[in-house]
């Protein structure tokens, strides 16, 4: 039986399997099982997804529609149907997300006496202690802003939460004007009287309002929030980089405007006042009916206290193989080290890095970074290394999306600071997380590697799942090196010995990988695939995937987001299984695993299947050789595998449902947690026997 | 920190590529940190238009200065930079050496071509060594440059023939260019043109003991490019018969045609057919059992060289043999009194090891005074009455194995000057080199002559010497049972020279014995 591996009907439009992605997440935030501040995270992490989505993806769409781009994507849908369909599974999710606070969420916590009140609510002392509030520190912070003729529809900032105001002049026709609600005052005011009543600051400005347009009556006020295109818009002829994208960022302030929302009780004047000011279609309207932009009630959830509500805190253990040791080279140079995060510590990778800066045998340190966390300790170790005379190679990504600015910042500090910067290259994303030490040792020049899938970020190594390697393999050290010239314009091309790098060779070899397991199926073997990843979209991946499942290749998938692939077709993917996990953590890694006739081959990688990751990016992929680790990976692979509690699986239809439950619960991110826990333990306690029969030399007096 | 003296830095300029390497020594051998080899054409231009553009130089520069910066990180002293062919050739390569000092630093070094086929063929004896032929076997070395070529025998560990032929492959070209159009089947003309070369290396060379043909230099690279062989480690083995079925093949072809058949740069294909034309020329005298290019390259013989491993010590020494070797196998060419030869290389030697207070010279001069004492007298096959002269013909036409032409050059005016005059101030041609060259030239010179005093009659009169220096003497014994009154005669008219030199008088006593 052949298939037409470009028929549409075996790929699903990238769009919608994102937003059935944040439905997912969406879902978290129903779910009775997780604590009610967690769903509230849940909720508003829903809330900002869809921003960037309609910042970057809907933006792009709706330019595509603009330039009249008539080609389908590879699931058959033009630019416009995709635009529509968007459209839709938005405004259902956003009737979701009412239903979800308004019903399900807020119920709860009034429940368990936690409220967000209205003015309405509020006792005489509560009032004036906002009217206080009001006059003393929301006050001084806003502008109002008035539209008439002389003064024109001002220009709202993207995501920027306002008040759309209707006031009346004696005699005069009744006019518009804004405040925007500052974003630099807490979204939530905490009232007196009560450690858990809170009320909204766009309430307060609500009900102070007369003070700012003395003199006018106010007739109507409601919140509304804008959505602008935020891609940047990068020459790539641009001979400074930097200064390229510090214009296209000035300009990412003024992209035109891609959404409204609005709260469903505003009044039809001025809805309609904002439609035509920003020359926006009804599809691009949404009306809220319980909360705009809640993605500020991430840091809501995040303040100190309420802790029943929270999850149970998991401190990252540390690595039972580095714990307590100084001389982390020492370990590296004999074994290779795995390092399983949020469960197992990021700590050991800034005392690798504190170590190199501090080491006189270090030579040089080289480091992408993508994404840093806000007071980074990889910087600061950068910066010593450099200060210490060492060189220092550090490529910032300045095309880190949302990141850039951010990320101009501390390219200039490191540049200060005596290291060697480069700022990214042109038409391409360094998105690959290495770091490389050379070391000037006894026998020579050697060389010291960890490689990741996730950022070199303090903060979301506490969050997101990643596994990284330290090694110090002579191939992989060459080849890191290599690699680095290559960044630095050093070299132009080399040959690799066991890195796959991207747009190089990463995407031919995984695909010629794919391949050999179907030869093996083909010869009566068994081909064994298995994958986890973030996103799968690649057609050339995905076609590679369907032949080997019709040769009879084993595949099973685990994919957090975008996923285009269709399982469960008969006679095509019937051997293709996709599985995606959402749980306390944010799946993040990626694992790469063939079976090669019962001789697996291993990969992490920092690369998704997505054309984006495999022609635009600088991505590698690095083996696990060493066999302890191999297992270590394997089981890790399985037992995500086995997950049936956070896990769903993808149907034929591609619709997500639970997998069957078995009576064993297994949630794998919970289980990982737990084995950190039990095997530092095991470690403390091994070495503690040996304490236990220290002998005593001298007895105090 | 200081300076890492372990490791060693390589940056050469080729015609395609700009090569960077840095080397360090683990165990005894020469191991690779980094390797870097950068796209750039260079040769293209010198070939087509004489000159490189300064533009590709600033190009150049641009990669030389991050070459630098690497090797900042590793905080490397030692280091070379050397260019071959594509500078050599270019008519404004001293300009270039000149950008290239200002915009980087670097003092680029342009080898000759014969330079480069020592690097190379010190790399080669090297792996030669480990391959462990059998003492009988007798291999045929070619180093295929683009200005020259090199034939060598190598037998039982070492290189005992030698012959240069000014015939690389892009002289060959350049040499044949205005045929190209001229012919249907330049080829042949190629092939025509080596004939006469075939004639007379087939007199020479011991054609029917040799097995094997080993060939090396940059220019034979596309000869693996076009028949798709992997890259090996040290050696890589040609099918004879794939490699002549593509001689049939270019035949009555153009470089264009050519170009287009292998998909090949235009250096590579204007180079194709007379490196075949050199291969086939060969395997005519040699008839081969095997053939194989050699790996041994610039960059690894240079590195060699900066970092000298223990292991440098030995091949050097043994490399040193092979000079000495393929000097007397020339010497014998010109029918050379063996004998009389010995005996000045034996009393030269003597006199130079003797007196190194005198004239601080170090292991590569008495090098060289080895070669001359062996060579000084071979013009007398051409003409005695002037036979000094004769000798220096030969030296400075023979390119004598591993000897840069600065250095026969000190060897040619050695023997030029060993018998009747000595270099004189009315000597333009002696006058023209550099100060430090004269004064090395002329030590070794009035050591020479003294030695070759003792054997005046060639009849090997003196068995030994022994010199014995004090403040203000030196005295020389000779040994021998028979009376020496010509030795002593010319002694006394020789040692002139020497006082000039060195400001001492040198005492002759016979010591009989």
């Amino acid at each position: 039986m052949s298939f037409n591996l470009d028929s549409y009907k075996y790929y699903l439009n990238r769009e919608i399997t994102w937003l059935k992605f944040n439905d997912r997440v969406l879902n978290e935030a129903i779910n009775e099982g997780n604590p009610l501040f967690e769903r509230l995270k849940f909720l508003s992490i829903t809330s900002s997804n869809l921003d960037e989505f309609f910042m970057i993806r809907v933006a792009g769409i709706k330019e595509q529609i603009e330039a009249k781009y008539e080609k389908k994507d590879p699931s058959g849908m033009t630019a416009l149907e995709q635009f529509k369909e968007i459209s839709k599974y938005v405004h259902f999710m956003v009737k979701k997300q009412d239903k979800c606070l308004n019903k399900y969420i807020l119920p709860e916590l009034k429940k368990r006496s936690v409220n967000f009140l209205n003015v309405e609510d509020l006792n005489k002392n509560q009032y004036d202690f906002l009217k206080n509030y009001f006059n003393s520190t929301i006050y001084p912070v806003i502008t109002p802003m008035a539209i008439d003729q002389s003064r024109p529809f001002p220009l709202l900032p993207n995501k920027m939460l306002t008040q759309a105001i209707l006031l009346n002049e004696d005699g005069k026709k009744p006019f518009f004007a804004m405040v925007q609600v500052p974003p630099v005052l807490p979204r939530f005011i905490r009232l007196p009287g009560s450690k858990s009543s809170f009320i909204a600051l766009e309430k307060i400005i609500k009900e102070f309002i007369n003070s700012l347009f003395i003199g006018y009556e106010v007739l109507e006020v409601s919140p509304f929030r804008i959505t602008r295109n935020a891609d940047l818009n990068i020459n790539d002829d641009a001979m400074d980089l930097l200064e390229e994208i510090e214009k296209s960022l000035r300009q990412r302030r003024m992209g035109f405007p891609v959404r409204l929302e609005i709260a469903k009780t505003a009044p039809a004047k001025i809805k309609q006042m904002l439609k035509d000011s920003l020359s926006l279609e009804n599809e691009d309207i949404y009306e809220i009916d319980s909360m705009l932009n809640l993605a500020d009630l991430m840091k809501f959830s995040n303040q100190k206290g309420f802790e029943k509500f929270k999850y149970r805190p998991f401190i990252p253990q540390p690595s039972p193989v580095f714990f307590g040791k100084k001389d982390l080279f020492k370990i590296i140079r004999k074994k290779d080290v795995l390092l399983h995060h949020p469960y197992e510590s990021f700590e050991p990778v800034i005392d690798f890095l504190e170590q190199a800066a501090n080491d006189p045998d270090v030579l040089a340190i080289k480091q992408t970074l993508y994404r840093v966390s806000g007071d980074s300790p990889v910087i600061k170790n950068l910066i010593k290394a450099a200060e210490n005379g060492k060189q220092v190679t550090v490529l910032v990504e300045l095309k880190a999306r949302f990141d850039e600015e951010r990320n101009i910042h501390w390219a200039k500090k490191l540049e200060d600071a005596g290291c060697y910067v480069i700022y990214g290259l042109v038409g391409l994303k360094t998105h690959t997380k290495i770091l490389l030490v050379v070391r000037n040792e006894e026998d020579g020049i050697k060389r010291y590697v960890h490689m990741s899938t996730g950022n070199y970020n303090d903060s979301t190594a506490k969050l997101y799942t990643d596994i990284g390697l330290f090694t110090s393999d002579d191939l992989i050290g060459q080849d890191a090196s290599a690699l680095f010239n290559l960044l630095t314009g050093y070299s132009k091309e080399t040959n690799w010995n066991k890195l796959y790098v991207a747009p190089l060779t990463l995407k031919s070899s995984f695909i010629e990988m794919v391949e050999k397991e179907r030869k093996l199926a083909l010869e009566g073997k068994k081909g064994i695939i298995k994958c986890v990843m973030n996103s799968l979209l690649d057609k050339d991946v995905i076609k590679a995937f369907y032949k080997a499942s019709i040769d009879g290749v084993q595949i099973d998938l685990v994919v957090r987001g975008i996923c285009t692939i269709i399982p469960g077709i008969k006679n095509l993917s019937e051997n293709i299984r996709v599985r995606s996990i959402v749980g306390r953590f944010l799946e993040h890694s990626r694992i790469y695993y063939f079976d090669n006739d019962g001789d697996p081959k291993i990969y992490l990688s920092s690369a998704d299947m997505m054309p984006r990751n495999l022609v635009r990016r600088v991505e590698t992929m690095f083996p696990i050789e060493s066999e302890a680790l191999k297992k270590r990976v394997v089981d890790i692979l399985n037992l995500i595998l086995t997950d049936n509690v956070k896990t769903k699986r993808e149907l034929p239809n591609g619709n997500y449902r639970m997998v069957r439950s078995s009576p064993d619960k297994i949630n794998s991110q919970e289980l990982f947690c737990q084995m950190a826990i039990d095997s530092f333990k095991s470690m403390i306690n091994s070495n503690s026997t040996t304490e236990k029969f220290k002998p005593q030399y001298k007895i105090k007096e | 920190m200081s300076a890492n003296s372990k490791l060693a830095g390589i940056i050469y300029i080729a015609s395609e590529s700009i090569y960077l390497r840095i080397a360090q020594i683990v165990n005894g051998n020469i191991k690779y940190i980094e390797k870097i080899d950068y796209p750039i054409v260079i040769g293209k231009e010198t070939y087509k238009k004489r000159k490189i553009s300064f533009k590709r130089i600033n190009k150049a520069c641009d990669i030389l200065n991050n070459f630098i910066k690497l090797m900042n990180e590793y905080k490397i002293e030692n280091y070379k930079t050397v260019a071959t062919t594509a500078i050599r050739e270019s008519e404004n390569s001293e300009y270039i050496v000149d950008q290239i000092k200002i915009k980087t630093g670097l003092d680029l070094n342009i080898l000759e071509d014969s330079e480069e086929k020592n690097y190379i063929y010190l790399d080669l004896i090297k792996s030669l060594d480990a391959k462990k032929y059998g003492p009988q076997d007798k291999i045929l070395i070619t180093y295929i440059g683009s200005g020259s070529l090199g034939i060598a025998l190598y037998q039982n560990g070492n290189i005992f023939f030698s012959q240069n032929i000014r015939i690389g492959t892009l002289k060959l070209t350049e040499t044949l260019a205005p045929l190209i159009t001229k012919t249907p089947n330049f080829f042949e003309i190629i092939l025509e043109f080596l004939s006469s070369f075939r004639k007379s290396l087939k007199n020479i060379l011991p054609a029917e003991e040799i097995n094997y043909v080993i060939a090396c230099g940059k220019e034979i690279d596309i000869t693996r490019t076009i028949l798709e062989i992997p890259k090996k480690n040290d050696f890589t083995q040609i099918d004879l018969d794939a490699l002549k079925n593509l001689f049939d093949k270019i035949e009555f072809k153009n470089p264009d045609q050519i170009h287009k058949m292998f998909n090949l740069s235009d250096y590579e294909a204007i180079n194709l057919m007379p490196l075949f034309g050199v291969y086939k020329m060969l395997f005519d005298i040699v008839d081969p059992k095997k053939f194989l290019m050699s790996e041994a390259n610039l960059l690894d013989s240079l590195a060699y060289e900066i970092l000298k491993p223990k292991s440098f010590k030995i091949l050097q020494d043994k490399y040193n043999e092979s000079i000495i070797l393929t000097t007397k196998n020339l010497a014998s060419r010109f029918y050379y009194d063996e004998e009389h030869a010995l005996s000045v290389e034996k009393h030269s030697l003597k006199i130079f090891d003797s007196l190194k207070k005198l004239h601080g010279l170090g292991s590569r001069e008495r090098l060289l005074l080895r070669v001359a004492s062996i060579i000084h007298d071979a013009g007398k096959a051409i003409n005695i009455k002037n036979h000094a002269e004769s000798s220096y013909y030969i030296v400075k036409e023979s390119e004598i194995l591993g000897l840069s032409s600065r250095e026969l050059n000190i060897i040619g005016n050695i023997v030029r000057y060993h018998s009747g005059n000595t270099p004189a101030l009315n000597d333009q041609e002696f006058l023209s080199l550099p100060v430090t060259e004269r004064v090395l030239i002329s030590k070794l010179l009035a050591i020479l002559r003294l030695a070759d005093s003792f054997d005046r009659a060639h009849d090997n009169k003196v068995k030994n010497i022994s010199v014995k220096l004090s403040k203000k003497n030196l005295i020389i014994y000779v040994e021998s049972i028979i009376p020496t009154y010509l030795e002593k005669w010319s002694f006394e008219v020789k040692s002139e020279f020497f006082e000039e030199v060195f400001g001492i008088k040198p005492d002759f006593r016979r010591v009989i014995k």
